[in-house]
């Protein structure tokens, strides 16, 4: 099964010379976007990468990574609606196109379905009230 | 038919019939508005949309020494000092030189009207009368003296409905518009916005009482940029548009509940600000007005992408029934729509006038003067 996963590698001062994303290319078929990186020879550092291919070769990469002292870290986001806050206008949803924020044509209340959302964070940016905000959770470390 | 006095002597007995716009339609359409207009004496309107021109006078009292206030901020948002030594207003939109368009003027009022404290700083040059020349403090809207809202600007009759056939996404006052017409957006409360219900503002004039924000408000002028349109359709039906109103009330009376900053991307700040009007049912001619809905309503699509005064029209009529729909029709294809005022505030705000007016607390008011509405629309001619 394909799946995507964001993931923080953090590496010792020794590892930064591994080419670790060059194996998760070659090794493990995996397609990779680079979303940050901050890293020095001798003094090591991090990167933030999405990943995608196969679930177990995900796994198996990821697992390839943290055998070698790499300090490995799921990265989930998700959008989260504050009912409180939010004063039911409706400006987010002329950016869902995902319809996972919509108005109730009867009773003109907005309410969120977490299930159609694909956090493409637009609603966070057009919501006036800063009641849609996007969360970053840890998932399992290895 | 009736007069505002007669209404109001009703209201005092208990005995008024008051209706929101929405419930006073459902009644037309099943008793028709002859017996409509018999029967209901008064009918509630609300709306709840980002409202720029907006901003309230403060005033906080002397220190000691005495300051006569030449620069003000307040949370770091600068405020208008040029009038008399402890006054100031805060506009709406003015962003803080801090935070940028994260926070503003909107911001604090809201701020205020929560009970917060909110950092005053304060520059002088200093005089004989005001030596002081500095004065940095937290200060609450309880502890000062008179703070009024006094918004030049609010409650826009009718508003264009706005998309972008660019190929890129604008940011605008109207909210995130998608490329090549993606999407949509319209700015009004439709069958429940107050001068929507009254087209040729029959019983508006100044010194009309209002719902302003929670609190008891007032008409005091036409609002700037108060144009009245009519505009006549090709198959017998019309539209009106452009009216606005200058507003007042006291901010020591208002709710966060109907006042709200609205931060609006790579815009900057404005204002949410809820308003209410109650209508006396004067005649069947009133009424007819009072009962229009949302497919007897209409406005016009506009071209965002042309930043210019005379923005190319996209079509020229849709009503408010198509747009709350979801999706409106626009060059042969469906696109999504989406409202920026909130429906389900303007409704909450038309059920609290109602039983405010039902309760007798709020009265109905003849207009002192009438507003001056044949005002031409001027462009600014740069020389």
């Amino acid at each position: 099964m394909q799946k995507s996963v964001k993931v923080r590698l953090q590496f010792n001062t020794t590892d930064t010379e591994k080419p670790f994303v060059h194996l998760f290319a070659t090794k493990f078929g995996l397609v990779f976007s680079i979303l940050q990186a901050d890293i020095m020879p001798g003094r090591g550092g991090r990167m933030i990468m999405d990943l995608t291919g196969e679930a177990e070769d995900i796994e198996r990469a990821l697992a390839y990574a943290a055998e070698r002292n790499v300090r490995v870290k799921i990265l989930s986001k998700a959008i989260v609606w504050n009912d409180a806050s939010c004063v039911h206008c409706g400006a987010c949803t002329a950016v869902c196109l995902h319809k996972a924020l919509t108005l109730d044509p009867v009773t003109a209340e907005l309410s969120f379905n977490n299930e159609s959302c694909v956090v493409c964070e637009m609603c966070v940016k057009a919501c006036p009230t800063g009641a849609v905000r996007v969360d970053i959770y840890n998932g399992n470390e290895s | 038919m009736k007069t505002v006095s007669e209404i109001n002597e009703k209201i005092k007995e208990g005995k008024a019939v008051v209706l929101t716009a929405e419930e006073v339609i459902e009644m037309a359409k099943t008793h028709g508005v002859r017996e409509t207009a018999r029967r209901v004496d008064v009918v509630t309107t609300g709306t709840f949309s980002p409202m720029c021109s907006s901003g309230a006078f403060l005033n906080f009292g002397h220190g000691e020494p005495l300051i006569r206030m030449s620069g003000v901020t307040l949370n770091d948002v600068p405020a208008y000092a040029g009038i008399a030594a402890v006054d100031c207003y805060i506009g709406a939109t003015e962003l803080s030189s801090t935070r940028g368009m994260e926070y503003g003027g909107a911001h604090v009022i809201e701020d205020l009207i929560a009970g917060k404290d909110i950092r005053l700083s304060a520059r002088s040059y200093g005089t004989d009368c005001y030596p002081r020349r500095e004065l940095d403090t937290a200060v609450r809207l309880e502890d000062m003296n008179q703070c009024f809202m006094f918004n030049p600007r609010n409650a826009y009759q009718n508003y264009s409905c706005a998309s972008n056939s660019s190929e890129r996404v604008l940011h605008t006052y109207m909210g995130t518009l998608l490329p090549r017409c993606a999407n949509a957006t319209y700015a009004t409360s439709g069958e429940l916005s107050p001068l929507l219900k009254d087209p040729e503002l029959r019983t508006i004039g100044i010194g009309t009482r209002v719902f302003l924000g929670g609190a008891e408000g007032y008409v005091v002028w036409e609002g700037t940029q108060c144009f009245p349109s009519r505009t006549e359709y090709s198959d017998g039906t019309s539209s009106f548009g452009g009216a606005t109103l200058a507003l007042i009330g006291d901010m020591k009376k208002m709710s966060t509940d109907y006042i709200r900053a609205a931060r609006i991307y790579k815009y900057g700040v404005s204002l949410f600000v809820g308003i209410g009007i109650p209508f006396p049912v004067l005649d069947e001619d009133l009424l007819a007005q009072l009962a229009r809905p949302n497919d007897e309503l209409y406005t016009e699509v506009y071209d965002y992408s042309v930043p210019l005064r005379k923005r190319p029209v996209l079509r020229e009529k849709v009503s408010y029934a198509e747009l709350r729909s979801g999706e409106i029709e626009l060059n042969g294809k469906k696109v999504p729509t989406a409202p920026l005022s909130s429906l389900k505030k303007a409704r909450e705000i038309a059920a609290v006038l109602k039983a405010r007016v039902q309760s007798g607390v709020f009265l109905l008011t003849e207009p002192s003067a009438r507003l001056q509405l044949d005002t031409v629309k001027k462009p600014l001619l740069e020389r």
